[in-house]
């Protein structure tokens, strides 16, 4: 008898550390968790609302569709209110009490920099699509992906545009960019444009991030006769200088990078928000004639209530065209799903397409950051639409 | 010249909201002796509450305005019945803890009601604007200068000629001897309140339609902080002509120098003013006998 017992409970312990050794976290029979960090209160949920209906779009349709390899995907959402140390706390207790496998929403910049080495000593497949900053690939993370170019890239790219295409190339430029990370990597895309064409850069207005009115920056612009400015300004400061470079008659063209693509930055601007340019490496919500933009809102109007849509904004297409990056990674690796594996395959990723939604998608050995290709939208404030007026720009 | 002229104009335009949400501090500082530290959140309430009441109904600008007057008072009383009455006869640090958290509070609640997009206050006067040689001035900041001038009027001869007015600059000065001169204390702080939080939700309106609402449109009230330590924290009326030289300081001191000197210029004023007058431009100075 004793014998019998000390077999069974041998035989019972090698099946469950045997069990343990091959299930990855968060992975089970019929399901697989995933993570995502979003800013879903304060003045940031604008991002990370419309973030998260993607993820939940993609996620009943990846269900509906009889999940990942028959596995259904379950993802589990964390406000962290774009605050870093809540970002932290968040994916801690995914890891700790929900056994997440990978994380698909990673909030905004500063708020990844605070989760990247715990997502680096537990080895979590984990894929920015939001907010792009160098140092998230700069040194790389072994399984860390970031999609979509710097800030930096964005309108350095968006310059090229209006010099090569609208030829403004004997302007004078300027920029008005707010005293952060997002203004500096702004002001970096803007003289990486103007050394590169030699422009006239006549003005460089830093703003504290917040401020409400920009009447003396812009009448200092309107007397160095500044005829393009570049916004590093978020939604209603850039609105605002609009607004004011309207008030003071001035014939200017406006470039922002992503941020300005987005409907309240026109609704706050009024009839000033026409016809400013936006550079993006996402296309418009209304840019139906992109095959991944109809997909997407076709999914939309399944699986969101009507005010779940008015959220929706180019951050919901950067989150969907994400999670067919991830679905693609975790469908290749078949049944026997690992977090190795899906690292090995995000990181043979070579050109993959997200039907128009991103460009092209490349990953390699020890190359974590995947800068697609940016396109220059223009705004359309009558209609709160976004016109793509440049084909799609590789970026340095 | 016409750069000059430009920068002053318009520095003149934010200065009138600074001196509309500074002439709220000051009142209730005059009055009780707090230093409202929600009174910027208040505003931004207002606007917000301003920003539904134009969206569900059909308004002109003065009829928003008059509705939202009417708000802003019952507003304020009941802040003043819930939050601040029951901290009477507490040393006025207390209160002033009352007000920080009442802002906490306040930028929660607005957020968690109207969420976190920037809105347009949405109103007849839209973009429209009046052009006076070079200078454009929008509607909305044209009205701004003449409410502040209404303000200031109302408020001086509501301080000089009502009985209310006149039991507020009694308790203001002496509140002991208010009380043993029959004066209801406690219906002063209330009034002072609501007049508070009108002002503020005339500014709000004004903030609201002129650069569009976003939960953090409560820092304009710290911005407008300056003006009332300027003006002297007890003097309604150095507070309004303070907030326009904050502003024509602003904008001149980013138009002629820049280097961020705009975040700063009105602090170092004050630095440099409270040293020669330490009760402030108009502030009233304290005399001990000894």
């Amino acid at each position: 008898m004793n014998w019998f017992l000390k077999g069974t409970l041998t035989a019972t312990l090698l099946t469950m550390g045997g069990v343990g050794a091959m299930a990855a976290p968060g992975v089970t029979e019929d399901k697989i968790v995933l993570g995502a960090v979003d800013p879903l209160t304060g003045p940031p949920s604008l991002l990370g609302k419309a973030h998260s209906l993607a993820l939940k779009v993609w996620q009943e349709d990846v269900n509906a569709r009889g999940g990942i390899n028959g596995r259904k995907v379950e993802i589990v959402f964390e406000d962290d209110g774009y605050v870093p140390a809540r970002s932290l706390q968040s994916l801690k207790k995914m890891v700790e009490v929900d056994d997440i496998f990978a994380l698909i929403g990673t909030s905004g910049s500063s708020q990844l920099a605070a989760m990247m080495p715990l997502i680096d000593e537990l080895g979590i497949p984990a894929l920015n699509n939001m907010a792009v900053n160098s140092h998230h690939f700069n040194p790389p993370l072994e399984t860390l992906f970031v999609v979509g170019p710097t800030y930096c890239q964005e309108i350095a790219a968006g310059m090229t545009y209006l010099v090569e295409e609208l030829g403004l190339k004997d302007e004078k430029y300027a920029i008005a960019f707010q005293d952060d990370e997002f203004g500096d990597d702004v002001r970096c895309g803007y003289l990486a444009g103007v050394e590169k064409y030699g422009l006239d850069n006549v003005l460089e207005l830093e703003f504290k991030r917040g401020q409400k009115d920009f009447s003396a920056e812009m009448l200092k612009a309107r007397a160095a006769g500044v005829t393009v400015l570049v916004s590093g300004g978020v939604v209603a400061e850039h609105s605002t200088l609009l607004k004011e470079a309207a008030k003071n008659r001035m014939d200017i063209t406006f470039l922002g990078a992503h941020s300005a693509h987005l409907t309240p930055v026109q609704a706050l601007a009024g009839s000033a928000g026409d016809g400013y340019y936006a550079a993006d490496y996402v296309p418009a919500l209304n840019s139906l004639e992109v095959p991944g933009v109809a997909r997407f809102m076709d999914l939309a109007n399944k699986y969101l209530s009507e005010s779940e849509m008015d959220s929706l904004n180019r951050y919901a297409l950067a989150g969907y065209a994400g999670a067919m990056i991830f679905e693609h990674a975790m469908t290749e690796c078949g049944k026997d799903l690992t977090r190795a594996c899906v690292v090995k395959k995000m990181e043979g990723l070579d050109g993959f397409e997200t039907d128009g939604l991103f460009g092209p998608v490349t990953y390699g050995d020890g190359v974590r950051h995947a800068p697609t290709a940016v396109m220059v939208l223009q705004s359309n404030a009558e209609d709160k639409t976004f016109s793509i007026v440049s084909e799609r720009m590789e970026v340095e | 010249m016409d750069y000059f002229i430009l920068l002053t104009v318009s520095g003149i335009a934010i200065g009138v909201i600074y001196g509309l949400i500074g002439m709220g501090y000051a009142l209730i500082f005059k009055a009780t002796s707090v230093v409202n530290f929600a009174h910027g959140e208040i505003m931004m309430l207002i606007s917000y509450m301003a920003f539904s009441i134009a969206s569900s109904w059909t308004l002109p600008f003065w009829g928003l305005l008059l509705v939202c007057v009417f708000i802003s008072a019952i507003v304020g009383l009941v802040i003043e019945r819930v939050f601040i009455r029951p901290m009477l006869g507490q040393d006025v640090f207390s209160t002033v803890m009352v007000t920080i958290g009442l802002a906490v509070m306040i930028r929660a609640v607005v957020v968690l009601i109207w969420g976190a997009d920037p809105l347009l206050l949405p109103t007849d006067i839209g973009d429209s604007g009046v052009e006076f040689g070079l200078v454009f001035l929008y509607t909305s900041q044209l009205y701004a200068i003449g409410l502040l001038a209404f303000c200031v009027l109302g408020m001086w001869v509501f301080l000089r000629f009502s009985r209310m007015g006149v039991a507020m600059r009694a308790t203001a000065a002496r509140e002991t001897t208010a009380l043993l001169m029959g004066i209801n204390v406690t219906h002063v702080y209330a009034i002072a309140w609501a007049i508070a939080a009108v002002i503020a939700g005339i500014s709000g309106v004004l903030l609201g339609t002129i650069y569009g609402l976003g939960p953090d449109l409560w820092t304009q009230g710290l911005r407008a902080f300056p003006a009332v330590i300027l003006g002297g924290l007890d003097s309604v009326f150095g507070a309004a002509i303070s907030g326009i030289l904050i502003g024509v300081l602003e904008n001149l001191s980013e138009g002629y120098i820049g280097q961020g000197l705009k975040e700063i210029s009105g602090f170092l004023v004050i630095l440099v003013v409270l040293m020669i007058r330490p009760y402030g431009l108009f502030g009233t100075p304290e005399i001990e006998r000894v």
